[in-house]
């Protein structure tokens, strides 16, 4: 298996690093690999095209590959967390209490007056990751305290309804916002990879490193935990702290994400799948790398969709996701034998 | 009255009894027919007169100004808002809103042929602006609902930015009115509109009193221009 997962992997990083090249040269500008590779490298003679790729394409590669990452390892998580395989951190509401989180703290700066919004507005990259990650805490809590109580497709219907009783609420709060002048994070409800810049790419990175050293922590009793909890107990885990540090490494992966990039769906539910196929196996630690980088290709492939050469208008990311990842819902729905057994 | 927009509550009024007549004034492939629409209202509330009057007025005015703008040296604007996720701007190219844009004795940087079956902006991306947009004399960078583009790096390719003739479009007069003047009077009164236009592609013609428009502040906020 180990072969297995090593080869996978090393496969799926090669197609990343062609993938990410391609979208480097194209978009609504051709630029050849030559002139991307040279842009890269610092050898670039023509400003402009230095200038797409170092300070418009490569950060919005840089962050789909981040945060494909983080929701590839998040669903891996959550799918084990709940003992359910449509289980990510779209589907049970945790990136809607999210943005719910920074709709908050956006409109309690508006209302407070312009030396809030101000603050808000300079500080944006760790406040915004804050706000978020206590949205998506408190609606995880909650989730996984539902969780114990009812079935994967109740569960999976209570967090599609959260999703929207959260999403309209954001959209009232960031009306309100708007007309008290905090207008702050305009066009954020629709997911994309390209509003990060450079600078904020740490604010980023670091919880999400943070989340994939606990993932990685936590894979060992997690795994036992998909064989129920008394044989988990039965190998000495601690069940409740293994839920929490769970939980938190969910946070520290999930939280970045939707505060710099919306709501991106679809991803964390079909990335652990996608490894599960490749591994052979449902042990979380080899599941880790496929999912992480499987998630990044997808959410890299959804980018470079979104940013073809269209005309007239632009396509909206969660579109394509939807358009791949529904359908593969819905034979998860049909013919999974665990969601079987939870009917 | 309404327009296609509303064909279901068109349907409902009627079976009220209430009379409808449907308008197509976002249609009007000419900004001065737009102001035309005036004249119907006029007729169907009995003051056709007045209303006559006041498309008369409109129209003179805006000779007048056209002719002023025609006088000073022809100027080049970019109008493009940012929509935000990063990268997304509407950049106005064609019809009503270009033609007016054009009046102002103005080159519209991205301009396109104008077209009755496609908006006046089409969406383009910033990679877009910075290989064609870069040498505008003068930029409308957001409208009353964008967000404040931030990217001062990318900024500094583009000659309106760092010749400090960046606008943005508060839209009111009254910042406390419920509604955004600009897309509501500045229909009908495109004379208001060539005015400000005018006075941002041409410093010389500048008095500072605008009246939807004003310089870029780079800050969040959208209250109006201050003026009473």
């Amino acid at each position: 298996m180990g072969a297995r997962v090593t080869t996978s992997s090393l496969t799926l990083l090669v197609g990343l690093a062609a993938l990410s090249l391609y979208a480097l040269a194209f978009g609504q500008i051709s630029l050849s690999f030559g002139d991307a590779l040279s842009a890269l490298a610092g050898l670039q003679g023509d400003e402009l095209v230095s200038q797409i790729v170092l300070d418009i394409r490569l950060p919005r590669v840089l962050t789909a590959i981040i945060a494909g990452g983080a929701l590839g390892i998040a669903g891996v998580l959550m799918q084990a967390l709940f003992r359910n395989p449509v289980a990510d951190a779209w589907s049970l509401g945790l990136l809607a209490g999210g943005q719910l989180g920074v709709a908050l703290t956006v409109t309690a700066a508006a209302f407070a007056g312009p030396a809030a919004v101000s603050f808000l507005t300079v500080f944006s990259g760790p406040s915004i990751t804050v706000a978020a990650a206590i949205g998506v805490a408190l609606t995880a809590v909650f989730m996984l305290a539902l969780g114990r109580k009812i079935g994967a497709i109740t569960l999976l219907v209570v967090g599609l309804m959260i999703g929207f009783t959260a999403q309209g609420v954001t959209s009232v709060l960031l009306h309100f916002a708007a007309r008290a002048g905090g207008r702050v994070y305009g066009g954020w409800s629709d997911a994309s990879f390209a509003g990060v810049e450079a600078a904020n790419l740490p604010w980023l990175a670091a919880p999400v490193l943070g989340g994939i050293a606990l993932a990685v922590f936590t894979a060992k009793p997690l795994t036992s935990l998909l064989l129920g909890e008394t044989y988990a107990k039965s190998l000495g885990v601690k069940v409740s702290s293994l839920r929490w540090l769970a939980l938190a490494a969910t946070v520290a992966l999930v939280a970045p994400v939707v505060a710099f990039c919306g709501p991106v769906s679809f991803i964390g539910l079909i990335a652990p799948h996608f490894a599960r196929a490749l591994a052979g196996s449902a042990r979380i630690l080899p599941l880790l790398p496929l999912a992480a980088l499987g998630g990044a290709l997808l959410a890299l492939m959804g980018d470079v969709i979104v940013h073809a050469p269209w005309e007239q208008h632009f396509l909206h990311l969660n579109a394509i996701l939807a358009m791949v990842g529904a359908p593969i819902v819905i034979l998860i729905l049909v013919y999974s034998p665990t969601v079987k057994g939870w009917r | 009255m309404a327009d296609l927009t509303h064909t279901q509550q068109i349907e409902r009024v009627r079976t009220l009894g209430i009379p409808v007549v449907p308008t197509f004034i976002d249609a009007e492939p000419h900004y001065m027919g737009r102001v035309e629409w005036v004249e119907l209202v006029g007729l169907l509330v009995g003051r056709e007169q007045e209303a006559q009057n006041f498309v008369f007025d409109v129209e003179q005015e805006v000779a007048r100004l056209k002719e002023l703008a025609s006088a000073q040296p022809r100027r080049s604007l970019l109008w493009a808002w940012y929509e935000g996720s990063g990268d997304r701007w509407s950049v106005t190219q064609r019809n009503a809103d270009a033609a007016l844009i054009r009046d102002a004795n103005v080159e519209l940087v991205l301009g396109k042929e104008d077209d009755p079956r496609l908006d006046t902006f089409s969406r383009l991306s910033t990679e877009q602006l910075l290989e064609s947009a870069t040498d505008a004399d003068c930029w409308m960078i957001r409208d009353p609902l964008s967000t404040v583009y931030t990217r001062h790096d990318l900024l500094e390719r583009f000659k309106a930015y760092r010749e400090d003739c960046v606008f943005w479009q508060p839209g009111r007069r009254h910042p406390d009115a419920d509604s955004w003047e600009v897309w509501e009077m500045g229909h009908i009164r495109p004379d208001w509109l060539l005015s400000d236009l005018i006075k941002i592609a041409h410093p010389e013609l500048r008095d500072g009193d605008y009246r939807y428009f004003q310089p870029e502040t780079w800050e969040a906020g959208d209250g109006g221009t201050g003026h009473n």
